[in-house]
């Protein structure tokens, strides 16, 4: 099902991650491939270390970035999809 | 016979007519990519007591056994090669999983001492890491390694290993860094690459800078690489990652995430033409300072 707003996510078991010069990169131990994020997902990868609802997270990144709450809620759903499409969030079922 | 002031080996290798066979059941680790005719070059294999398999596709076998110390290899020598070409194979491949599985960050890179920093060349085979060094190495810098350079991590610097005592050169290189071929003799006969020598650096050195090299018909530039992109940059290229566990990529990413926030990584472009040889010197030598 996709996720909505509702949906809380949290960060997989199967990465590891390391912040470098205000970025991330992390490594998805699934794959072995090696992924790198920058700005605002950097503030995402920061929130959800612990399960977040998706609303919640635009609610946070609206007040602290220069981005209208429909774009963010556009952009934050579709990277949270790339992130669990390469195992590394996933939804936290029964945590909220 | 104990040599005062040394160690015990941490590598023993051994050179026999032939291999125990591997422990079954056996599970492949990586295989170069199948030629034409099915086979390929290189097969590395796991068998069940946890020694690991280099087979090489021209009869070329060895046999590493990484859990005790010192390392164990057996190796055998394909029929009609020499100890000089199983050589290539044991400082190339072998000696990048070693290192890895000892949980050694090495990098495909050639270093450089330039005055006290060591400069590390970084890049894919034919980026022209050994040509680099070999210029460098004509305008007074020693040079550390070849093609493979381990680091260690010390408390207060991270620091670029010795290894070798001479440059890989293609004829091209021979021709472009001493003005004509068939100066320098092959390391061995079946094989191109030719051995270049100079002076070469006695103990390990600090890392002064990371240069990701990269091909031009321009002018030389260079440009400082971000911390998060010099470190994926840097993952691409190190030293034998297709062997590496997931386990293994983890400790790999804790060490290149401290090596960018230690050390600047510069990508820097070069010229094809030999004209402009000295003014990449010239900058390289800078970036190290």
């Amino acid at each position: 099902m996709p996720w909505t707003t509702e949906t809380i996510v949290v960060a997989s078991d199967d990465q590891v991650s390391t912040v470098v010069g205000g970025d991330v990169v992390i490594l998805g131990m699934r794959d072995g491939i090696y992924y790198g994020l920058n700005q605002v997902g950097v503030r995402i990868w920061e929130l959800v270390r612990s399960p977040r609802r998706i609303d919640d997270l635009i609610t946070l990144l609206t007040s602290e970035f220069d981005i209208d709450a429909a774009s963010c809620e556009r952009d934050t759903i579709a990277l949270l999809g790339d992130l669990a499409e390469r195992g590394l969030v996933h939804e936290a079922r029964g945590s909220g | 016979m104990a040599v005062r002031g040394h160690r015990a080996p941490d590598v023993a290798i051994s050179v026999v007519p032939s291999l125990p066979a591997p422990t079954q059941p056996v599970s492949l680790r990586y295989q170069t990519p199948r030629q034409s005719d099915g086979s390929s070059t290189l097969r590395i294999l796991d068998d069940a007591a946890g020694i690991t398999h280099f087979v090489y596709s021209d009869g070329t076998l060895i046999a590493v056994d990484t859990r005790g110390v010192p390392v164990n290899i057996l190796a055998v020598i394909a029929p009609g090669q020499t100890l000089d070409d199983l050589a290539v194979y044991l400082v190339g491949p072998v000696l990048g999983f070693v290192l890895r599985r000892l949980g050694i960050l090495a990098l495909h890179a050639s270093a450089v001492d330039v005055s006290g920093a060591a400069l590390l060349l970084i890049g894919a085979s034919g980026s022209g890491k050994s040509t680099t060094a070999a210029a460098l190495a004509q305008r007074g810098h020693r040079f550390l390694s070849d093609d493979l350079t381990a680091l260690t991590f010390g408390a207060l610097h991270i620091e670029a290993c010795l290894a070798f005592d001479h440059l890989r050169l293609w004829p091209e290189s021979e021709e472009l860094l001493l003005g004509e071929r068939g100066i320098l003799e092959r390391i061995t006969p079946s094989w191109e690459k030719l051995r270049f020598t100079s002076d070469a650096a006695e103990y390990p050195v600090r890392l002064g800078a990371l240069v990701l090299l990269d091909w031009s018909d321009t002018a030389v530039t260079s440009e400082l690489v971000p911390p998060s992109e010099a470190l994926l940059s840097l993952a691409a290229h190190s030293y034998s990652n297709y062997t590496l566990t997931p386990p293994d990529k983890a400790v790999e990413l804790t060490q290149l995430g401290e090596l960018v926030r230690c050390v600047s990584t510069f990508r820097v472009v070069r010229p094809r033409r030999g004209a402009q040889l000295a003014d990449f010197c010239e900058l390289l030598v800078g970036l190290a300072a």
